[in-house]
């Protein structure tokens, strides 16, 4: 490089007001080299983008023929979902509500192992148990969605309170999911009845509970919900 | 060289060089850096009374979330693996103390991979609790690990480039999170007629016994919030990036998300919203947030013992 074409260079580092904009020790061989790390992460950086924004677009046909490409790149480390209570916000809770009968043949009725988190929740925003009655609240979610399908062969969904049918059954106690939702029903009956009283039957509901509709908003001080969709399952016999 | 040349290269060489041999912000990415690991901090102390029901063998929804022949899982699940998992605790103690030594300053690239391998296991191990804040921490610790790149401060040119870079996606992340959650709302009948809160806070999991009442009584609150909550989304995108509009976005944006952390009780999601508003910090504020810490901590350091 020139001393002239130095100081052609060096001027033109200059801002208006004289500031200088790059380093006078910016040799013609490191322009270069940088020139080329910004070019591949600026294309990083532009790809990246690119596959964010397809991720999050809702369905079109440029998302369909790139989505294999995409969703393997997206869902390893940028899975992301924002739909935040949209396109409209649910208008129900599910739970899981138990009743644990004893050896003795005491009964604790329905009752439901979140309510005593729930009322935690309200008072402590800050702590473990608002997060363990989410938890329990996906049980029920992940439960009915896999009697989706069972009470669509029973030809019977939503029947207040009817028990599946046996194949629709047989089929659902298979799944993963089941076998969490009986693990999670023994161990908060044991924890209700007390190690005094040996658990020997357990029966799991799923309760849909739905508040009341603006129209019926009167009611709301006097009752918690406006109405209960249930779901029972079969009763689960208990070995020692 | 024509003026109009020695302008172009005048942009050129200012944006090269911004990029690769400067870093951009370091006031704001270390207070983006010091926001996050105290969110993670605190998320985790906040679960760690009941630790045994989201990650120890009172956990429920664990199983089969690991697979051996995903080499991805070996990274970011591997605390499920079944000789892994009993040694939960381990992951908790690095995840604290990685996340402290990060806030200190020391071996800052090591804690940051170490933070986000701890975190991102915990995470997926307590998929069950997880909300939009979850998320989106997990995604800002992602880009951390490219922004906090050992010699970042203009010593190497690529990573100080992908350090750059990282900031910028930080950035366009929370916009994206805006764009996304707005736009889905608009369509949404709740969210047209004004009673989406309403119903949003009928549901005792997403409320509060006080507010349910409240909003009965006065209907016209659920239907302000509502708007408000919408244009708020769909404003924050453009004019986060206007200078003049940002402060006045932001400070609506920490009391909508204090809101959704107290009244809604989405406390980790809400925090996490506020804590990713650091990216866009100017940064002369964020050099007096850094130096009034430094005082405090001085401040701190220097008190004299309680007397006996």
């Amino acid at each position: 490089m020139t001393p002239s074409s130095t100081s052609r260079r060096h001027d033109a580092c200059r801002t208006r007001k004289g500031e200088e904009l790059v380093s006078r020790a910016w040799p013609e061989k490191r322009r270069i080299t940088d020139a080329l790390a910004a070019l591949a992460v600026l294309g990083v950086l532009a790809a990246h983008t690119a596959a964010t924004a397809l991720y999050l677009l809702p369905r079109n046909p440029i998302k369909a023929s790139t989505a294999g490409v995409v969703n393997a790149y997206m869902d390893q480390f940028f899975q992301q979902d924002w739909h935040l209570f949209s396109p409209d916000p649910g208008r129900s809770s599910l739970n899981l509500w138990l009743a644990c009968t004893a050896e003795d043949g005491s009964s604790t009725g329905w009752v439901d192992p979140a309510a005593p988190l729930l009322e935690l929740h309200h008072r402590f925003r800050v702590g473990p148990w608002g997060k363990l009655m989410f938890s329990y609240g996906e049980i029920a979610s992940s439960l009915i969605e896999a009697t989706a399908h069972a009470r669509a062969v029973c030809g019977a969904p939503g029947d207040d309170g009817a028990p599946l049918c046996a194949e629709a059954y047989a089929a659902l106690a298979r799944t993963g999911v089941y076998a969490d939702a009986r693990r999670f029903a023994i161990d908060k009956c044991r924890e209700a009845l007390g190690a005094r009283r040996p658990l020997a039957s357990v029966a799991m509901r799923i309760v849909e509970l739905h508040p009341f509709p603006y129209s019926e908003r009167g009611r709301i001080r006097l009752e918690p919900f406006a109405r209960a969709d249930k779901i029972d399952l079969l009763e689960i016999e208990v070995k020692q | 060289v024509s003026p109009l040349r020695a302008r172009l290269l005048r942009g050129y060489d200012a944006f090269v060089h911004g990029l690769v041999r400067s870093a951009t912000s370091p006031g704001t990415k270390a207070v983006q850096r010091a926001a996050l690991f105290v969110w993670v901090a605190f998320n985790t102390l906040s679960y760690l009374p009941l630790h045994a029901h989201f990650w120890g063998a009172r956990s429920y929804g664990g199983d089969g979330l690991f697979n051996p022949d995903n080499p991805f899982h070996w990274y970011s699940r591997v605390m499920m693996h079944p000789r892994v998992a009993p040694y939960y605790p381990l992951f908790i103690a690095v995840q604290l103390g990685a996340a402290l030594l990060a806030l200190l300053g020391i071996r800052l690239w090591t804690m940051t991979l170490l933070v986000h391998v701890t975190t991102v296991n915990l995470f997926n191990k307590a998929w069950m609790t997880l909300d939009g804040g979850h998320n989106l921490v997990s995604l800002m610790l992602t880009y951390m690990l490219f922004m906090n790149l050992p010699q970042s401060d203009g010593g190497a040119p690529v990573q100080t480039a992908l350090s750059n870079a990282a900031l910028v996606m930080m950035r366009l992340q929370v916009v994206a999170v805006y764009l996304t959650a707005g736009l889905c709302k608009v369509g949404g009948e709740l969210w047209q007629s004004g009673m989406a809160l309403f119903y949003v806070l009928q549901v005792d999991r997403y409320s509060h016994p006080a507010v349910r009442g409240l909003l009965a009584d006065h209907a016209w609150m659920s239907v302000v919030a509502t708007y408000a909550t919408v244009a708020f989304q769909l404003a924050f995108p453009p004019l986060v990036w206007v200078r003049r509009a940002r402060p006045w976005l932001l400070a609506a944006g920490v009391f909508f998300h204090l809101q959704i952390a107290f009244v809604m009780g989405l406390t980790t999601f809400g925090l996490a919203m506020i804590v990713a508003y650091a990216c866009f910090l100017p940064e002369a504020w964020s050099q007096a947030i850094l130096r009034a810490a430094q005082r405090w901590r001085r401040a701190v350091l220097a008190a004299p013992d309680p007397a006996p």
